[in-house]
């Protein structure tokens, strides 16, 4: 690759960087603060979707299943086992993961819109159960007074210490899935995503990456639901609904499929727009509907996804069944 | 010595015998012709000798081991790859990063090797190895081209680029010369002997009469699933039944 392609965004990345880390110094605004940590979140959740949607092809309507399991391990593992959020935290990703291995079974045999409707079910059936199964979740009643973090004696009390945890986590996350990406496994992701017959006739075990990239992805879920869990104190299972999968799938959609910075941009956006339209009141949710429409419309592959040349479609874009795929 | 053995082979879609009891035997470095009429199940005998489709009956034997019935990727690793009749690139990737995924079953760093940046010398074989390839098809200067951008004929090297980045003992070339103007079939015949010499044992089905018919060392005939006929170029070009099946019988008679 040229160095010169490379220096640029380098240096754009990196004054992000500083501009995100002096943040809470410049606005010490608690509401506005909270809907940067609630960005942080959800770029997670769009970045990890975006890992099994943009990277590897598969499409997933029940995200926020893996964001629920997450959030409840952790919380749960605080309160009723007396965890350290720390440990919780992980092991809630990995129960996260373990729920995306799971789901990437049936995808052995499912493909697109077959799987939409699998992975929908998976959501709504993980949603139930917290739902119902009230001697541990309490139901929807919800878990209140989940513990804060503390770091050594410091307790996480106030929005900036949540705001530099969740900077944290969203590097750590970018960071991985950027490796990922740019490894072997992440090329047979890809490979897998554009052609999956030729990516078995190369030597990919089609069904164990699909696996991978799905338990890697809700591990990283599951991490951002373990941090919200604690930083909001209170969880119940509406939360983690239909909606919320489908406003994650928004997000990655709108910022282009199989773009990691799309990701990013999409998140942020679609998590400040409705902040924003609140003047507006009950016109808001039209004109953020109208907002999205528009992208779509001017920029079908997202704003940061790169367009398909025509030259490459030749009947091929309807056995992926209408998913727009990007370029990493 | 025999690399690929098809013994008693068999598929059938449901009431349609695709391949009726092909009996195939590949010695190493040889160059195999496998031609018959369309629908004759060409490329059926390359969809079950790579595992696309579970064989109905039979065994396949490559350099000894079995493979019947492995699982396409498995197939890969022991040393079979194909191209396909209607290519099947990774198109909105690079041309050098298809030719990379090739090397995905001679390579080995996994999840933690990525996540850690453990991976360093290997990637740099890979890439290397990847521009090697991509020297040999003629294609050095579209490496960082879109592999759905490139033209019809590039295309074509390119999935013989990538097959050969996953170190077969045996390609299956699907009609290679497909589509090609007479210029990039010659220089498809100049790369297929080259690989050749190299040792690689090659598979070919091809409508190119004058490709096949200078190339292969030995010719295969299907007809309707069944093979009709096997042998030199020049006793498969006077074949009685082989004329029947391409022309029918009466141009036969003439």
């Amino acid at each position: 690759m040229d160095i010169q392609i490379m220096k640029k965004p380098k240096v754009i990345s990196t004054g992000l960087l500083i501009v995100a880390a002096l943040l809470p110094v410049i606005i010490a605004d608690d509401y506005v603060l909270r809907i940067l940590i609630m960005s942080g979140i959800f770029v997670m959740l769009t970045l990890s979707l975006n890992l099994v949607t943009g990277f590897t092809g598969q499409f997933c309507l029940g995200w926020a299943a893996f964001y629920g399991i997450g959030a409840y391990t952790s919380a749960l593992l605080t309160m009723k086992a007396g965890l350290s959020f720390w440990l919780a935290m992980p092991l809630g990703g990995f129960m996260a993961a373990l729920f995306g291995l799971l789901l990437g079974l049936p995808t052995m045999r499912l493909k697109e819109i077959y799987l939409a409707i699998t992975t929908l079910g998976f959501g709504e059936i993980i949603r139930l159960i917290m739902l119902n199964w009230t001697d541990l979740t309490r139901g929807s009643m919800g878990l209140p007074g989940i513990p804060a973090p503390m770091l050594f004696s410091y307790e996480f009390s106030s929005n900036a210490a949540y705001y530099y945890l969740i900077l944290a986590l969203v590097l750590v996350t970018i960071a991985a899935i950027r490796r990922l990406i740019n490894s072997r496994t992440g090329r047979a992701l890809i490979a897998i995503r554009e052609d999956e017959l030729a990516a078995k006739s190369m030597g990919i075990d089609v069904t164990a990456y699909k696996m991978l990239a799905f338990a890697v992805g809700a591990f990283f879920a599951g991490l951002a639901g373990s941090f919200y869990a604690h930083y909001t104190s209170f969880i119940d299972p509406h939360t983690f609904s239909f909606t919320e999968s489908i406003a994650i799938l928004a997000m990655a959609v709108l910022g282009g499929l199989g773009s990691i910075n799309g990701s990013i941009l999409g998140a942020v956006v679609l998590t400040i727009i409705p902040e924003l339209l609140r003047s507006i009141a009950e016109y808001r949710l039209i004109v953020f509907g109208l907002i999205m429409m528009a992208v779509m419309l001017l920029r079908p592959q997202g704003i940061f996804g790169k367009a398909r040349e025509s030259s490459s479609v030749r009947g091929r874009s309807k056995r992926r069944g209408g998913v727009r795929v990007g370029s990493a | 010595m025999a690399l690929l053995e098809l013994t008693n082979v068999t598929k059938r879609f449901g009431g349609l015998t695709a391949i009726d009891s092909l009996d195939v035997v590949i010695d190493a470095g040889q160059i195999v012709g496998l031609i018959g009429p369309n629908g004759a199940g060409k490329t059926t005998v390359f969809n079950v000798i790579t595992g696309i489709y579970p064989l109905t009956a039979g065994t396949i034997v490559l350099d000894g081991e079995p493979v019947t019935n492995c699982q396409t990727h498995q197939v890969t690793q022991r040393g079979i790859t194909r191209t396909f009749q209607n290519i099947r690139l990774f198109t909105q990737i690079s041309t050098l990063d298809n030719v990379r995924i090739g090397r995905h079953c001679r390579t080995k760093a996994g999840l933690l090797a990525a996540l850690f940046n453990g991976a360093g010398a290997e990637e740099q074989a890979i890439h290397d190895n990847a521009q090697a390839l991509l020297e040999l098809v003629g294609l050095s200067e579209k490496q960082n081209e879109l592999a759905g951008n490139l033209s019809y004929g590039e295309q074509r090297r390119l999935e013989i680029a990538r097959a050969l980045a996953t170190e077969p003992k045996l390609l299956l070339l699907d009609e290679p010369a497909a589509g090609m103007n007479p210029q990039e079939t010659k220089q498809l015949m100049e790369l297929i002997r080259r690989l050749n010499s190299d040792g690689l044992t090659i598979l070919l089905i091809e409508h190119d009469m004058k490709l096949v018919m200078n190339i292969s060392d030995k010719i295969i005939v299907l007809d309707h699933g069944v093979k009709i006929a096997e042998g030199l170029p020049r006793e498969i070009q006077l074949n009685q039944q082989v004329i029947e099946a391409y022309l029918g019988k009466g141009a036969a008679a003439c």
